[in-house]
């Protein structure tokens, strides 16, 4: 999380098994200042900062991330991860976010496959996987 | 035992000569007077080995003095096995930055351990690895004068700090804490001690966590009782990596986040099972 102070949380002990499907959701209390984040349905985690009692996000991404390189991206080319669902809301209303292909891209095509689906899913897999 | 950990006793059994000097009428009656004598004492001081032995495992003693504060604090980090020297003074907490409990810490007087010559040794690491910090870190360890119950694990690097900064005041850390969910309720009780020591507790991060304490400057340590989402206070260790290579930040304008505010990381270890439970860069410094 980015605001007025720039904040990341590691839940190490809670990732996901293999094959589950989970749902994720993030929004924005501007009264309070405080993002809301819940796994499943169930709060997770809330970050609440000032600096988001005045500003609300400009823009949203879906996306898979490792922290080491060494790490596995979710998915394997013969059973990708699947992202579905992807939304995002304006002023409390949710709408399907529009993916189209050309938004759907991987940091390094050698490493981490990406394949856009539809406007509200896409794929995910590790090219090399442990 | 009672040397080891300062015991102190309240009495001392009579000696050989002060029993042998009774006036007796019997052979048997000096053995009986013998054993009295000696029996007594002695099973008094067995149950004060075990009670001071029990009330140290709860860490509710005395210190009595700078190589018991060195001892007790050995126990519960293991820091002697890393360090090659180590000293104790006696001194007031002034001016503290714990979160939630810098004003509970405040006027306290506490044995304050230091070791020194310290070369980073972890189980999981590879052995191979030469500390690159190698006797560039001090640890402090405070101890409570009058219970002997730790209340915090500092190190200092002695070296260029660089983007290293300053960490965030009491009031400042706990309010950034609160605001992600965290709640320091306070020290452990007696009855719920840490399984595993502060060295434990930093492996844990090597092999589960996020960052690596061979890389990190300087390494803190907390054990307090934790909650986080309004769960249940759980013991852990929050183990504090300062000084670290900066973590890639991703996102939207993640490369111009500071790298002052990527070179900390903080770890959050249950004390009783050794499991990694999460990490983060809260609270960042003011």
């Amino acid at each position: 999380m980015q605001g007025n102070r720039y904040a990341v949380n590691y839940d190490i002990s809670n990732a996901p098994t293999d094959d589950s499907t989970h749902s994720y959701q993030c929004d924005l209390d501007t009264t309070t200042g405080t993002w809301q984040f819940s796994y499943d349905g169930t709060a997770w985690q809330s970050y609440q900062d000032d600096y988001w009692k005045t500003a609300v996000g400009a823009t949203v991404q879906w996306t898979g991330e490792i922290y080491n390189k060494e790490d596995d991206m979710p998915g394997t080319a013969t059973d990708k991860c699947n992202f579905t669902g992807c939304q995002y809301s304006v002023d409390g209303v949710y709408q399907d976010a529009g993916l189209v292909a050309g938004d759907v891209s991987s940091d390094d095509p050698n490493e981490w496959g990406a394949q856009w689906v539809s406007g509200t899913a896409f794929n995910i897999w590790d090219i090399h996987p442990l | 035992m009672g040397k080891r950990y300062g015991f102190q006793y309240l009495g001392h059994p009579p000696t050989i000569e002060s029993v042998l000097s009774q006036p007796l009428a019997f052979p048997m009656q000096a053995l009986f007077l013998i054993m009295q004598t000696f029996s007594a004492p002695l099973f008094v001081s067995f149950a004060e080995c075990q009670t001071n032995l029990d009330n140290n495992m709860n860490n509710q003693f005395m210190v009595q003095n700078q190589s018991g504060a060195i001892d007790l604090s050995s126990r519960l980090t293991r820091l002697n096995e890393i360090s090659t020297s180590s000293s104790a003074t006696n001194m007031t907490v002034a001016g503290d930055n714990t979160p939630f409990l810098a004003r509970d810490f405040e006027n306290r007087s506490v044995w304050s351990v230091e070791y020194s010559g310290v070369s980073l040794k972890l189980k999981l690491a590879n052995p191979k690895y030469v500390d690159k910090y190698r006797q560039k870190r001090t640890f402090t360890v405070w101890l409570d004068a009058k219970t002997g119950q730790l209340l915090k694990i500092r190190s200092k690097f002695q070296g260029e700090a660089g983007e290293m900064r300053q960490e965030p005041s009491a009031d400042s850390a706990e309010s950034q804490l609160r605001a992600a969910g965290e709640f320091y309720s306070g020290l452990p009780n007696v009855s719920v001690q840490p399984r595993i020591t502060f060295l434990d507790a930093v492996d844990a991060v090597l092999s589960q966590g996020i960052g690596s304490p061979l890389a990190a400057k300087e390494i803190d340590g907390l054990c307090v009782m934790h909650s986080k989402m309004g769960s249940t206070p759980r013991l852990v260790w929050v183990v504090t990596l300062r000084g670290l290579p900066p973590i890639p930040a991703k996102g939207p304008q993640g490369d111009l986040v500071p790298a002052w505010q990527r070179n900390h990381i903080r770890n959050v270890v249950d004390a009783v099972t050794g499991k990694c439970l999460f990490a983060t860069n809260v609270p960042q410094p003011d």
